[in-house]
């Protein structure tokens, strides 16, 4: 009696709640992977220089062409880096998160079969050791 | 209500009922060895299959093994995840509730052990229960010995309804207060309500922080972990990073302290003056260097864990050591530059927040090498790039910081207060559970509040989280090496009784004879003045029975009565007998603050910053007897000062700490009332008895204010001393000199000629029995001495003083009689 009260009630959860429980992980690990990767500040900050490094145009150095010129280099050179940088993981983490993504719904197939494979498994294992 | 029926028609009857048959430790094990031996069948089958020692006729075996216990092992993981899932979270942790839920899962625990109804032998047999009376301190032995001898088959009406959910908390409560024999039971274990509730607290908290750390995947878990590439687009700090830390990925801040935050108040203030756009500075005020830090390390938690005003996320928290910073340069030139580079960096990095772990200490290092480090500082502070949080004492706060005009505009400050009880016993509650792991020690409940109560009670100084702290890791090592694996009520009363010399907890035997024979063994030193020992001692009784208000002063007595009977004699005998050494005295001579200079050397003086001489003498030694010699010579404000002492039991000195004087005797003498008294003895009154008349007597010469004469426990009067008790002191004090002569192998007789000659010449109207000792060492020493010099007195020799024949009987004749 007692078993099969607990048996109900646990295929209702299996069907019902287990599977919200699991969406809502997760929603969790992506939203948390998406910001591990920092993605969002990634893509707003893709232009910028890296670490803030570079040099600062000094006054009335306008004629003075070589000057300007370095200046600006160096500094196309830093945000050339960042780009560089930032590229990587933005397609890293893209890569990493969709794969992550595809689990989801293997695993949900998996669950939603898991009494059957049970059964599946005992018979086998049955099967097995006394052929 | 029939408890069975009751759960068998709750939702959470199918978690209760695994958990009753597989408790969580159980299953745990069971998923550690279904999957250990899965493995080893795989790893077996594999080999069987692949290899050709004949054995692949049993691989199809083994490989049916491996399906079963596959099987078996999902079936394990299926039930934990149901288990977990569907019920726990919810009802333990996150406090949610589905309808139909009438109580708690731990509630539940509680009626699935019930049997016959009867709540309280669940609650006592269950987990949980268990676990909340060993917190109380009650064995497991003791707890089947009440349920043996208990009156039988209690029926309760459980306070259950269908709109209120009913909390393991409140059935603990219910049962308390609606089962005596239950109640009764705990108060033999000295257990009350609130104690039990504690208890009932701390192991709830066990449980729900245990269930919060072990889902990994909730949102608050994950997000702990910081985003790699966060700082990307802030610049890097090289010069600064010489001489500071990045409290981001400091140690204490892996400290485990989930979902908790202490000091709320002081967090929030500093976070609203952070968010500011510009002047976003401010100063963290506090006493100990513990408190300002672990403020900081609050806000640094709640940057790591996200839940601060928008414009503080991405802040990265440093912490610049001065000491380090300040001893790296001689020159006055090149501090400056360094400083002024790390200015620039923090500026240029954009998400700096810039903690000086000393503020003040950085304006003497700079001032020490004649430079300015408050107008260095000027011209970054009003940038919205840079933001300062400086880290303070109280003292120093005021002394150097707050009259600076210019400086306390740009900069806010948040005064951390000190914490109540309850967070710093909460606190301390997971300090305890490491502790315990780690030296395979047990706290009781009581025991971590009278580490909690005993640190403020007892140490007046610093605050008074750290001292429970301290406390706390001090008992460790004392208590391993006593031997003591249970640390209770009474283990930790022991250890501050070491620490304090002040008798604690219950009364022991030695001590209540101690107690009981108070008057007589102060009557050893101080002779005749029954009546005055009488009340001090009475109200020394009250105060140790625990009737005392905790917030006075152990006892605070007047002693009035002329110079030489026994005030300040009375004084010393009470630092022995009720702190072990005469040393416990702390003697003030009251006559040296008459004046208003003087009163501010004892108080001390917001003007020149001077901690007060009183301050400094009750903070070196917080246990004792305080003597104020010649009370009614100390200036008005001193006796003011008095006053509030007498009341609450602490004053505050000029910088605004709080000293306390709730563990001492303060005794004030004064001979004001002197002549009343001599002239009422010469009208044959007895001036003991009499105490009302002569408090009037001062209160008309506007000697004490009336108020402050009501606030003392005890106006004792001190008569002056009859003949016979002048002979009797005269013969103690002698006594303490021929010991001392025996010492030397001379034997000294002492006489009831002696005595009373002692006591007529040495003692006199205005001093009473003060000259005495004087008059023993110039005519009865003096002679002896005189004598072993020129050799007539020697080791062996018994000596006794007799009247001059013929002579008058004013100079005693040193009378030598060899007995070799």
């Amino acid at each position: 009696m007692r078993f099969l009260v607990i048996s109900l009630h646990y295929f209702g959860w299996h069907y019902g709640r287990a599977i919200l429980e699991f969406s809502n992980i997760y929603k969790n690990i992506l939203v948390f992977l998406f910001n591990f990767f920092s993605i969002p500040i990634l893509v707003q900050s893709y232009f910028a220089p890296w670490r803030r490094m570079g040099e600062e145009y000094k006054k009335n150095i306008v004629d003075d062409f070589e000057a300007v010129a370095s200046v600006f280099v160096i500094n196309l050179i830093m945000r050339l880096v960042g780009i560089f940088m930032r590229t990587l993981i933005i397609v890293f983490g893209s890569v990493f998160i969709f794969v992550v993504a595809l689990l989801f719904p293997i695993f949900l197939i998996f669950w939603l079969l898991l009494p059957l494979i049970l059964v599946v498994l005992v018979m086998l294992g049955i099967g097995l050791l006394f052929k | 209500m029939d408890i069975k029926e009751l759960l068998k028609n709750s939702p959470l009857y199918p978690v209760l009922v695994i958990e009753s048959v597989f408790s969580s430790h159980l299953r745990r094990l069971l998923i550690n060895l279904a999957g250990g031996l899965l493995l080893v069948l795989f790893a077996l089958a594999t080999f069987f299959s692949a290899s050709n020692l004949g054995l692949s006729h049993l691989a199809p075996r083994v490989w049916g093994l491996v399906c079963l216990s596959l099987a078996f092992y999902l079936v394990a993981k299926m039930t934990e995840w149901y288990f977990n899932s569907s019920y726990y979270f919810d009802n333990v942790a996150l406090n949610r509730y589905q309808p139909g839920d009438l109580f708690t899962f731990t509630v539940g625990r509680v009626l699935l052990a019930t049997k016959n109804n009867d709540v309280l032998y669940g609650f006592l047999t269950s987990i949980v229960g268990g676990k909340v009376l060993r917190r109380c301190g009650i064995s497991a032995q003791e707890v089947a010995k009440f349920l043996e001898l208990r009156p039988a088959g209690q029926f309760y009406k459980l306070p259950i309804s269908p709109d209120k959910v009913l909390k393991f908390r409140e059935l603990v409560t219910f049962l308390f207060q609606n089962d005596v024999s239950f109640s009764q039971f705990l108060a033999d274990h000295n257990i009350n309500e609130a104690r039990l509730i504690g208890a009932v607290n701390w192991v709830i908290y066990e449980i729900e922080f245990n269930e919060y750390r072990k889902r990994w995947w909730s949102s608050s878990n994950l997000s702990r972990l910081p985003g790699i590439a966060k700082d990307w687009g802030f610049g890097n700090t090289g010069t600064l990073n010489k001489y500071s830390w990045d409290l981001l990925y400091g140690i204490e801040f892996s400290s485990d302290l989930y979902g908790y935050s202490s000091r709320l108040d002081e967090i929030n203030q500093i976070e609203n003056v952070l968010a500011k756009q510009k002047e976003a500075n401010i100063f963290i005020v506090a006493d100990t260097s513990s408190e300002r830090m672990d403020v900081v390390w609050n806000l640094v938690r709640r940057i790591k864990d996200g839940v601060i005003p928008p414009s503080l996320e991405y802040k990265r928290p440093v912490l610049l050591n001065s000491a380090v910073f300040v001893s790296r340069f001689k020159e006055k030139s090149e501090l400056e530059t360094e400083l002024f580079k790390i200015f620039k960096e923090v500026e240029r990095a954009g998400n700096i927040l810039l903690i000086f772990d000393n503020f003040t200490y950085l304006m003497q290092g700079f001032g020490a090498l004649g430079s300015n480090f408050v107008e260095l500082l000027y011209p970054f502070l009003n940038s919205d790039s840079v933001q300062i949080i400086g880290l303070v004492g109280n003292n120093d706060f005021h002394q150097e910081i707050e009259s600076n005009i210019s400086l306390m505009a740009l900069f806010d400050r948040v005064f951390v207060r000190p914490l109540p009880v309850e967070s710093i016993i909460h606190n301390l509650e997971q300090t305890v559970w490491s502790i315990e792991e780690q030296h395979r020690l047990f706290f009781t409940y009581p025991a971590l509040l009278t580490i909690v109560e005993g640190a403020g009670k007892y140490f007046s100084v610093s605050d008074s989280s750290d001292k429970a702290g301290d406390l706390l890791t001090e008992i460790i090592p004392w208590a391993k090496q006593k031997g003591y694996k249970i640390i209770d009520e009474d283990i930790v009363q022991e250890l501050l009784q070491s620490k304090t010399g002040i008798p604690i907890g219950k009364i022991k035997e030695g001590e209540k004879e101690k107690l009981l024979g108070l008057e007589k063994s102060l009557a050893e030193r101080v002779i005749g003045q029954s009546e005055a020992l009488t009340q001090v001692s009475n109200a020394l009784r009250r105060a140790r029975s625990g009737i005392r208000n905790e917030k006075k002063p152990i006892g605070s007595f007047l002693f009035l009565g002329p110079t030489g009977v026994g005030k300040t004699e009375t004084a010393k005998a009470l630092a022995e007998t009720m702190f072990g050494e005469e040393k416990a005295l702390l003697r003030l001579d009251m006559s040296e603050f008459q004046t208003i200079e003087g009163s501010n050397n004892l108080i001390g003086s917001a003007a020149d910053g001077r901690p007060g001489l009183l301050a400094k003498l009750v903070r070196e030694n917080s246990y004792g007897v305080l003597l104020l010699d010649e009370f009614e010579k100390a200036h008005p404000d001193v006796h003011n000062l008095f006053l509030t002492i007498f009341d609450e039991g602490y004053f505050s000195d000029k910088s605004g700490r709080q000293i306390s004087l709730r563990n001492m005797i303060i005794i004030a003498t004064s001979n004001a009332g002197a002549d009343f008294i001599w002239q009422m003895v010469r009208e044959g009154k007895r001036p003991e008895a009499e105490a009302d008349l002569i408090i009037n007597s001062l209160v008309t010469k506007a000697i004490f204010k009336p108020e402050l004469l009501n606030r003392f426990d005890s106006v004792v009067v001190y008569r002056p001393l009859s003949e016979d008790e002048l002979k009797l002191i005269s013969r103690l004090m002698l006594g303490r000199l021929a010991k001392r002569l025996m010492n030397q192998g001379i034997t000294l007789i002492i006489n009831d000629y002696l005595a009373s000659i002692v006591a007529k010449l040495g003692a006199n109207e205005v001093f009473g029995a003060r000259p005495m000792q004087r008059f023993i060492q110039d005519h009865i020493e003096q002679q002896i001495a005189d004598n072993m010099i020129k050799g007539s007195v020697k080791s062996g020799d018994v000596v006794s003083f007799e009247p001059e024949i013929g002579a008058d009987d004013d100079e005693p004749e040193l009378v030598i009689r060899n007995k070799k």
